[in-house]
């Protein structure tokens, strides 16, 4: 009976295990931060043609992408997004052109080393179309009234300059994982976490080994 | 009472090692659930802290609705600086950088003497206080600690409720299925397991305690259907029926299986009149309390008019609107129907919400992952299935008392749908999700259990096994898919 039982728990281990191993492994963007304060918005920003949009951005060191989301708009751009930091440039990224709905991602030159707190991010239209980006903190069931002004910015993601696999990121989630909670919580505690829900686990197993051969 | 003591000692004394077990792992599960989320991302958890908060720095119960100029209603002044900080973000990123995290510290230093407020519970200032009034305690032994430890010990508090809704399903497959040990273990481990039980649990929020309350009615029922319907065994259904009514309005649905199983209960026995003084004692406290409360409580809240033509649901008069609409929350729409639903809610609402919806409600697997629970699902009815036809004469001897399970299910379904028709049409914002089911998540237990069984006597322990396995496997991906959400 026993054998059995382990044979089941181990083949159901093993499947979870290769399920995690292929999730972990996979390649993915790592984010450095976002402006969004929702998930999709239901403002779009608007940068008018030729004309310059700029907002305060917040950029955390190891940053060399930048996403924004646009509209499909055949024909509009380029957009040029200027980062700056006391009136100093630090990097630029160019988006040629919109034809989808999707989002766009550009590589900031050069990536930003140092994090930068209050800087300027400017969105300029080279272009002779309208490019309609999508905002950051209206969500759509708040937009009720077409002709009132929800004032916003455009949605900004930003990336490290290249992919990683998702096991690589697991440093930043740590690191991130206490901040704003208990001031008793460090980023020890994500593996003390991943150490308790392995040790449940492994005692769980052993108990329906346990009551297997009772 | 030294010989009741001992009674009480020598019957817990005799309970099986196993059970503890699965209790333990529950709290555990529920307490790394609340370390892992981020704060306030527990659905209405800023309204639910509210209300303990409120509660434990004032001795009263929360109210809003009032206007006083001299005190102005609304969230604390540390409620007021979390939120801005997180729930803003609602459907965003939490806090990610160092420099915002130690912003958020220093607002709420800044206003940690301003704790109460009148309506600062929010939505949840309705509800009963019973929840709250059990998480006063951790909240004022870490009185003198920062807003965020404080919540986080309201937290890990709530886990231990997860414990207890494991520890009745034990107890209930225990009655249920005797002789079969190990598939117990099966059940209860599969509910410790179950990534929303331990989400919500790990949350401030008051379903934590409505869980374990239910377990408990399905427990002391199971037991009055074994030992007779009594003053004993029927105050025992009433204690855990007033702690869930106490603790969450939504068990209320519970009431037309209760009666159900009284009345089944009453004609099967004989004589009848010790059941019928049971049933009495189950219900009359409990219902005639419940009821006195609410009359008392009402002026609490001074609710708003709902807003005019918000949307909500169509067709036809109300009440063909909403017997439409709480047939189509359960079922497929009946040709005659108007459409009330954009989706199917028992797959999308339900089923989905019950493998992995998380946050407020906002996130979960990646599609594909609900057709492969689907397919496990089908696997596992089917083996469930396999387990009543062999055992079709044991099943048809208990036939009542599983009707009363069905009832409990369905009665408590077809009231979520009732609310969340009146939400709907209040609001225009959907209401239902899986959560609301969960006072019934030991039948769950019961199906996990009863499928393992249905594999047979050489196979049934390993599948039980499997089971589990797989079980913890959903709640290890629920949490990956948390950190991903909330971290990456």
């Amino acid at each position: 009976m026993r054998r059995r039982v382990a044979l089941a728990a181990g083949l159901g281990g093993l499947a979870i295990l290769t399920v995690l191993v292929v999730v972990l492994a996979q390649q993915v963007e790592p984010r450095t931060g976002t402006n969004a304060i929702v998930s999709v918005s239901g403002v779009q920003v608007t940068v008018p043609a030729s004309r310059t949009r700029c907002q305060r951005a917040d950029v955390p060191a190891g940053t060399g992408r930048i996403t924004v989301f646009a509209s499909k708009r055949p024909g509009a751009g380029p957009l040029t997004i200027v980062l700056r930091s006391r009136a100093r440039e630090i990097a630029r990224a160019r988006i040629p052109g919109f034809p989808a709905e999707r989002a766009y991602m550009a590589a900031l030159r050069p990536a930003v080393s140092d994090e930068l707190r209050g800087a300027r991010l400017c969105f300029e239209n080279d272009g002779s179309r309208n490019i309609p980006l999508a905002g950051d903190r209206t969500e759509p069931i708040h937009v009720s009234s077409p002709d009132h002004d929800f004032p916003d910015d455009v949605r900004t993601d930003f990336f490290k300059a290249g992919s990683s696999a998702r096991i690589g990121l697991a440093p930043d989630v740590a690191r991130r994982f206490a901040l704003g909670k208990s001031a008793a919580l460090g980023p020890w505690t994500m593996w003390v976490v991943l150490a308790v829900v392995l040790v449940v686990a492994g005692v769980s197993v052993r108990l329906v080994f346990r009551e297997a051969g009772a | 009472m030294r010989a009741l003591t001992g009674r009480a000692r020598a019957q817990l004394a005799g309970l099986p090692r196993a059970m503890w077990v699965c209790a333990a792992v529950g709290v555990v599960n529920a307490a790394c659930w609340a370390v892992i989320t981020p704060t306030f991302w527990v659905p209405d958890e800023p309204a639910h802290v509210g209300y303990v908060q409120y509660v434990a720095e004032t001795g009263k119960l929360p109210r809003s609705g009032f206007v006083d100029p001299d005190r102005p209603e609304g969230p604390s002044g540390e409620q007021s600086a979390a939120y801005n900080f997180l729930p803003f973000r609602v459907t965003g990123k939490p806090v990610w950088e160092p420099a915002e995290d130690r912003a958020l510290r220093r607002e709420l230093r800044r206003e940690q003497s301003n704790r109460a407020n009148d309506g600062q519970a929010l939505n949840a200032t309705s509800n009963p206080p019973l929840y709250y009034a059990l998480e006063t305690i951790p909240y004022r032994i870490v009185h003198g600690a920062g807003y965020l430890d404080r919540v986080l010990a309201m937290r890990l508090f709530s886990a231990l409720f997860a414990g207890f809704t494991v520890l009745f399903t034990y107890l209930f497959l225990r009655q249920l299925l005797p002789g079969t040990q190990w598939a117990w273990t099966t059940g209860a481990l599969a509910v410790a397991f179950q990534p929303v039980l331990g989400f919500m649990s790990g949350g401030v929020n008051a379903d934590a305690l409505a869980y374990p309350a239910a377990a408990a009615v399905l427990w002391t029922l199971a037991r009055a259907f074994r030992q007779g319907l009594n003053i004993r065994t029927g105050a025992a259904i009433g204690a855990a029926m007033a702690v869930g009514l106490f603790s969450k309005p939504i068990v209320i649905g519970l009431i037309p299986g209760l009666v159900l199983a009284f009345a089944i209960l009453v004609i099967r026995q004989s004589p009848r009149r010790p059941a019928a003084l049971g049933a009495a004692a189950a219900l009359a406290p409990t219902v005639v309390t419940y009821a006195a409360y609410t009359a008392l409580s009402a002026h609490r809240v001074t609710l708003q008019p709902p807003a005019p033509g918000v949307g909500g649901p169509v067709g036809g008069d109300a009440l063909t609107a909403e017997i439409s609409y709480v047939w189509q929350s359960l079922l497929p729409r009946l040709p005659f129907m108007n459409d009330q639903f954009a989706t199917y809610p028992l797959w999308e609402v339900y089923f989905k919400g019950f493998i992995g919806r998380l946050g407020w409600n906002e996130y979960g697997f990646a599609s594909g992952w609900y057709w492969v629970a689907l397919l496990i699902f089908a696997g596992i009815l089917a083996l469930a299935g396999r387990a009543l036809w062999e055992r079709r004469a044991t099943v048809w001897s208990l036939r009542w008392e599983l009707a009363t399970y069905v009832a409990l299910t369905v009665g408590l379904a077809i009231s979520v749908a009732i609310v969340g028709y009146g939400y709907l049409r209040d609001t225009g914002i959907p209401f239902e999700q899986a959560r609301y089911l969960f006072p019934v998540l030991a039948l769950y237990g019961a199906l996990m259990a009863v499928a393992a069984m249905g594999a047979g006597r050489r196979w049934g322990p390993a599948v039980g096994a499997l089971l589990v396995v797989l079980a913890m496997g959903q709640s290890l991906f629920a949490q990956l898919l948390t950190l991903g959400r909330f971290y990456t």
